[in-house]
């Protein structure tokens, strides 16, 4: 055992000393001068003697290495650095991103590690750029801003994002979480507590989503409920929509589907189901879910995503488009799809709230602001007699690849189009 | 001289190879536009066509009715005006055999028969089909025997029926899909289902089978396509309403073209709500936003 030990530690040596030698060998080969793989470079980037005197220094500038990451004659990158800022520091550093990765930090995606840490010396460990949440809100700045307004935080939030979060990749949950939401929550909310049952009525949530319900981050609502809560849980009147808590299944809703939801409102339902057209996620098999949050939701209508999302999700060339404009249309911009279309069902196509284009495009502008090109229903378009003339004739309300949302990219190619006889 | 040859030579294959090469590519030459009906009322939205042995039956949504043309050959005449109380808002149809028509309402996501003539039969009532008891019919089709494909948005299924709604078989939708908005089925009784938002076409081998890929990674040239037709050779047209396109696939599947454009012109289509294929391969578009319906040719 012990001859088996002192070869083993011989060989460690031998490599090392061969290793070393090959340095030297190299060095002496290229004829460098003494500490030119990295002291030499600090006589005239003197301003990273105050870098090394921070607590934490990077491996290779410790060891006086720059030429680490750095080459030092030519190179193709910024920084004179040895390869791509996205691959540079992989030489060193295992992957972050494990191939089971359920969710992933978008600037480690991207190879943006700078964006966190400092590639030389930090005050922070981990090199980071800064402590703990304020780094984090350096970007996640709408978060930030939030928390310092509400009422209520969440408490490791205060200290610190990752008691929940993972800085690089999660392989167990959403958003960067540790863990399964339930199971994250349940780590420290224990769900066998009185108060706990007490609180959710008896309910077993124990398994349930936490986040349809409560904002982790803060709120303004007691408990941590999330901005825009549904009035039968606002209530704590679960059994409203849920079988009691006694029974043998207590999570079961009393009834399917969109039948549910009518038996409150009854007034939208049949407004929505008079008209012609139907939102076809209406009457699809999640129904009201598809779209809506039964519990409660940081949007108004209880949306299970910012309209722009939400609607995104299924039409995503007609948002594509839009990041394609030139010209932008406003409420698409800011996911007012409903100031245009009516989510439910309508009588008009592409469920607008008015039949004719130019009623529902002057609810916003105004006409007299506009040529005195003649529109409405009398006025017939040249290259199709079945077509009045409306905004849509030569504007496309979702955009396209030129100003002012036209069809073509100048006013003339535009004209001549009905004008024929004015082309050259 | 042989330098003549030489040349003959190497031009030779060239000759040789382009009828094979017109072959393969195909063309959609327009033939002709239909605005209005006999009365010279127009046409306003039309979402649905289907194409008959001897006649086409358009459904005008706007107008709420329906218009019948003969069809002689390539040629439509006529256009008489159907107003059923039970269809008030017809969105899409198909023929059956005998020039019968399934045709779905909008508004009460009801599937009427018509007869020949147009005159409704009545609603094709579903019996004894598996739970969930409610049906919403987003589109159908017919086999060769009349059995009715229906592609139910609720229940996340394609029910097939006898001609009088009699259950006889479901086929699940795949787990992974978006929003399957048609079925289709070819001549060897495959049943295929297209999936508007996730771009793809999946295909049952039979009615007992289940759905798998057949077409996918369509993304690129698929914005969000809402019917399909399958001709004789097995060639599947997609109609794209939100790029006012065709997209043709081979029998195996591949992305062969995309044909026609967005337009207000002959020739151009805007926002198009469904297709049929004449037997005699005259693609009849209902051209929804264009108010009116388009023949092409495919050549």
């Amino acid at each position: 055992m012990k001859i088996r030990s002192i070869t083993l530690l011989s060989a460690v040596i031998l490599l090392t000393l061969g290793l070393q030698s090959l340095f030297a060998a190299t060095d002496q080969q290229f004829k460098l001068k003494p500490g030119a793989r990295g002291n030499l470079c600090m006589k005239c980037h003197n301003t990273f003697q105050e870098k090394v005197a921070r607590k934490f220094v990077h491996t290779p500038l410790k060891k006086n290495d720059c030429t680490g990451c750095h080459n030092a004659h030519t190179s193709n990158h910024g920084k004179m650095l040895s390869a791509e800022v996205k691959s540079v520091c992989s030489v060193c550093h295992p992957p972050m991103i494990s191939a089971t990765a359920k969710s992933v930090h978008k600037v480690v995606a991207e190879g943006n590690c700078m964006k966190c840490h400092d590639p030389h010396a930090a005050a922070n460990k981990d090199n980071l750029l800064m402590e703990g949440k304020l780094l984090c809100f350096s970007c996640h700045k709408a978060l930030g801003e939030k928390l310092a307004k509400v009422r209520f935080r969440h408490s490791p939030v205060e200290k610190d994002c990752l008691i929940c979060h993972q800085p690089h990749s999660s392989d167990k949950g959403p958003f960067l979480l540790k863990d399964d939401i339930a199971q994250l929550c349940g780590g420290c909310h224990k769900t066998d507590k009185p108060i706990f049952i007490k609180k959710h009525m008896g309910y077993p949530v124990a398994g349930s989503r936490c986040t349809g319900c409560h904002d982790p981050h803060g709120s303004d609502n007691t408990g941590l409920l999330l901005k825009n809560v549904h009035s039968p849980v606002a209530k704590r009147m679960c059994n409203q929509c849920h079988e009691e808590a006694t029974s043998p299944t207590p999570l079961k809703t009393k009834k399917e589907g969109m039948t549910l939801c009518r038996g409150c409102h009854n007034e939208m339902y049949n407004k929505t189901f008079e008209k012609s057209r139907m939102h076809w996620p209406v009457v699809s098999k999640n129904g009201c879910l598809g779209c809506h949050n039964p519990h409660a939701s940081q949007d108004k209508g209880l949306l299970r995503e910012p309209m722009k999302q939400l609607c995104g999700k299924c039409h995503i060339d007609t948002m594509k488009r839009q990041t394609q404009n030139i010209s932008k249309h406003e409420p698409i911009v800011d996911g007012r799809c409903t100031e245009c279309h009516d989510p439910h069902s309508s009588n008009n196509m592409f469920l607008t709230r008015k039949a004719a284009d130019f009623d529902l495009c002057t609810s916003c502008h105004d006409w007299s602001q506009h040529s005195t090109h003649p529109i409405g229903e009398k006025i017939r378009d040249p290259r199709n007699k079945n077509l009045s003339v409306g905004c849509g004739s030569c504007h496309r309300a979702h955009g396209t690849a030129f100003k002012k949302l036209l069809y073509y990219p100048t006013t003339t190619e535009m004209c001549i189009q009905c004008h024929e006889q004015l082309k050259r | 001289m042989t330098r003549t040859i030489r040349t003959l030579i190497c031009i030779l294959p060239i000759f040789c190879a382009l009828p094979a090469y017109c072959a393969d590519v195909v063309k959609f030459k327009p033939l002709a536009e239909i605005y209005q009906d006999a009365n010279k009322i127009t046409l306003k939205t039309p979402e649905g066509v289907a194409c008959g042995k001897n006649s086409i039956l358009v459904a005008d949504t706007g107008n709420g009715r329906f218009v019948r043309y003969d069809r002689a050959g390539d040629e439509l005449k006529n256009g008489v005006e159907i107003k059923l109380e039970q269809v008030p808002y017809p969105i899409r149809l198909k023929a059956a055999a005998m020039d019968r028509v399934l045709a779905l309402d909008g508004k009460s996501r009801k599937i009427a028969r018509l007869a020949a003539d147009g005159s409704f039969v009545g609603y094709l009532e579903y019996k004894n089909v598996p739970l969930p008891a409610d049906i919403v019919p987003r589109s159908m089709t017919v086999n060769a025997k009349d059995d009715v494909y229906i592609v139910d948005a609720l229940g996340e299924r394609v029910i097939v029926t006898d001609q009088t709604g009699a259950f006889l078989r479901q086929i699940p939708f795949p787990k992974e899909n978006g929003f399957i908005s048609d079925v289709a089925v070819d001549p060897r009784g495959g049943v295929y289902i297209l999936d508007s938002l996730k771009g793809r076409v999946y295909k049952a081998a039979s009615d007992s089978a289940p759905f798998q890929p057949f077409a996918s990674g369509l993304q690129e040239n698929l914005y969000l396509a809402v019917s399909m037709e399958i001709d004789p050779q097995g060639r599947i047209y997609l109609l794209d309403q939100n790029d006012s396109a065709v997209i043709l696939l081979g029998p195996d599947g591949s992305f062969q073209g995309h044909y026609l454009s967005y337009g207000w012109k002959a020739g151009q289509i805007n926002y198009p709500g469904q297709a049929c294929l004449t037997e005699n391969n005259t693609l009849i578009i209902a051209d929804r936003n264009n108010s009116r319906v388009q023949l092409f040719k495919v050549q």
